[in-house]
């Protein structure tokens, strides 16, 4: 079966601007990203990718050390970003410190407060929301025509898409218990008045940040502007987690853009003087081939070669790319 | 250097203590087959074994085709084998209603009239709760000590790395509230008249809390009893990855057991007129072997051929074992 082309996809719906490849670890998720960042950089298009990801790799796919340098050019139009969420912790820390010496006066933080301060930025749920800072001010802050999430793998983008509702219904509780609170506290509130203050600041932090999720969770759902696409390879078990994955991902509304397979085997090698290994591989893909068009009828959108090297530095990548788009 | 100088065989007899190991590395190197494999070994050493995992998308059952979703099973012939998927729900749930227990008697002890539902909501519904929910049952599993041997198919591995860490913040933590509750507790013995010193189960969770966490730290960091091994392919991507994650294990002083290569092309398969295609992966596993030798020198401890179709069934997971742990 000829799948339909991914490049088709991309001209038929030019207003999807957020890109996301999922799937299981290791099927080729950051270097598909990569590859698709470079093509449309090549029709004009400025984009950035940008990983989220801790064991993140666009840094090795692009021969180019950008850990937590912000959007780096890798080439015309082309921009790449690993987010550096122990830095952003580092500055939430900081944050907490000033606020406590200019609140107290204080010249030096207590130890016993340090030590606090310390444990916390151990707390992963403190990592969690540095990288979704992070990535929520990349969205809102705009200046690209595309945007390409390079997505950790499947448990954890399921969970960081849960995430996003799950901060939100968080947040509606605290900002209600707030509220509860503030009206037990009205009638100390004409003594407190300085407290008071305070206490609407911190609410108003909390309708801010909820504002800023609303806004990113958003965009991961819109089925207008969000390309959501999987990728998988012709093996068993992969097609059974890729299936269980796709459930997943519908439960959360998620718009699925469809499926491109990685690593088939060029078939022109069937005909040459090939090692048992590759015959019995190639057989295998095949059985798994027709598995695929059967079960994802119609949703295949390209078939991608495995390449004779890994994919890393724009050499490799363009020829990927020509491999994905044509 | 470019040859095993400690094998995955000699590791074992030199480490006869061990009883928790762990397999990381980047997605798709093999990381649940070798966790398999290394629980089938154990298995046929007559150690009762148990492979669980911590994935939050399991593939045991489907490795070995059997279903191990929250109940631990055989899933081999050698009937010291058990397999098992961690299900998380279960035990979020468990861990809410001991919450809200613990809530309600704080309210009761203060003689707060409010309801626990809604404070028990705001803090499960904390994300890092899952990932907490998650450690509290690998260490549930280690402190049963029913098996003689744990194999777990840990999550990637940067997860394990926070979960780990996370065990000195805990102690931090609970000793803070611990001091807190202390002094709430002498204040409100000062002030009751009538009661006489109460029991205070509060205090007696986060007391065992602590221990639990610091036992958990002592095992995970004591080399003689653990160790974490990483799986990688003679590929850029996923050497570049266990070199981070072995320096920052390193950091938190927990024993790296070794690193295991996982589908090496077999030389005498390939001749000088295969296709170019073949040639050339040859050649650049070649160049990654190289880099393998030059980074990870006398750490590795096993080098896996590329098998001819995926590794699945309890049967192929055995065919692994004469490589994975070569005599």
């Amino acid at each position: 079966m000829v799948p339909i082309s991914l490049s088709k996809i991309f001209d038929e719906f030019p207003e999807r601007r957020y890109i996301m490849f999922g799937g299981k670890g290791g099927l080729g998720k950051t270097t598909f990203s990569a590859a698709t960042a470079y093509y449309l950089a090549k029709q004009g298009k400025r984009v950035l990718v940008f990983s989220v990801d801790p064991q993140a790799s666009l840094s090795d796919i692009f021969k180019k050390d950008i850990f937590g340098k912000g959007p780096t050019e890798i080439m015309p139009n082309l921009y790449a970003q690993e987010i550096d969420a122990d830095r952003r912790v580092k500055e939430y820390q900081q944050e907490i410190r000033k606020k406590i010496l200019d609140m107290y006066g204080m010249e030096k933080i207590p130890d016993e407060i340090e030590s606090y301060i310390q444990a916390a930025a151990a707390e992963p749920a403190m990592e969690e929301s540095a990288i979704f800072d992070e990535v929520v001010d990349i969205v809102v802050h705009g200046g690209y025509d595309y945007y390409i999430y390079d997505l950790v793998p499947l448990g954890h983008a399921l969970y960081y898409l849960s995430m996003a509702s799950v901060y939100d219904e968080w947040i509606d509780k605290i900002t209600n218990l707030r509220q509860q609170m503030r009206e037990y506290d009205q009638v100390a509130a004409v003594m407190k008045r300085d407290k008071e203050i305070d206490e609407d600041a911190i609410l108003n932090e909390l309708l801010y940040i909820k504002e800023r999720i609303n806004k990113s969770s958003g965009i991961l759902t819109d089925k207008e502007k969000t390309a959501f696409f999987f990728v998988l390879t012709p093996e068993e078990m992969i097609i059974n987690d890729t299936l269980k994955a796709a459930e997943l991902f519908a439960k959360f509304d998620v718009p699925l853009s469809g499926y491109i397979i990685n690593r088939v085997l060029p078939p022109e090698l069937k005909s040459q003087q090939i090692p048992e290994y590759l015959k019995n591989r190639l057989a295998m893909q095949d059985k798994y081939l027709k598995v695929i068009d059967e079960v994802f009828k119609g949703q295949i959108l390209a078939s991608v070669p495995e390449m004779e090297r890994d994919v890393t530095g724009l050499g490799m990548i363009e020829k990927l790319a020509d491999k994905m788009f044509y | 250097m470019n040859q095993i100088t400690t094998s995955m065989t000699k590791y074992m007899s030199d480490h006869p203590k061990l009883k928790y190991i762990f397999f990381g590395g980047k997605g798709g190197v093999g990381k649940t087959v070798m966790a398999g494999t290394a629980a089938l070994w154990a298995a046929k050493q007559g150690k009762k074994t148990l492979l669980a995992s911590t994935n939050p998308v399991h593939s045991l059952s489907n490795l070995f085709e059997k279903d191990v979703f929250g109940k631990a099973a055989v899933v081999c012939d050698d009937d010291r084998c058990f397999a098992f998927e961690i299900d998380t729900k279960d035990t979020i749930e468990r861990s809410k209603q001991e919450i809200r227990e613990k809530i309600n008697w704080f309210l009761r002890f203060a003689d707060l009239t409010t309801k626990a539902d809604d404070f028990v909501e705001s803090a499960t519904m904390n994300p890092a709760f899952e990932e907490s929910a998650m450690f509290e049952n690998m260490t549930d599993i280690m402190f049963e000590d029913k098996y003689d041997f744990y194999v777990f198919d840990t999550a990637p591995t940067a997860n394990a790395r926070r979960l780990l860490g996370m065990s000195k913040v805990y102690s931090l933590w609970v000793e803070k509230m611990l001091k807190s509750r202390e002094e709430a507790k002498s204040l409100r013995e000062m002030l009751s008249f009538s009661k006489k010193n109460e029991a205070d189960p509060l205090m007696d969770y986060l007391l065992s809390f602590k221990d639990r966490m610091a036992r958990a730290q002592s095992l995970l960091t004591n080399d003689q009893l653990t160790a974490f091994f990483f799986a990688t392919l003679p590929e850029s991507l996923p050497i570049a990855v266990i070199t981070r994650f072995i320096n920052w294990f390193y950091e938190f002083g927990i024993p790296v057991g070794g690193v295991v290569v996982n589908g090496l092309i077999q030389q005498d398969q390939v001749a000088n007129d295969s296709p170019e295609f073949v040639l050339n992966r040859v050649k650049m596993q070649n160049e990654h072997m190289e880099e393998i030798w030059q980074i990870f020198g006398d750490k590795v401890r096993a080098v896996i051929p590329l098998f001819e179709t995926e590794v699945k069934g309890a049967r192929m997971v055995n065919r692994m074992v004469d490589y994975l742990f070569k005599p």
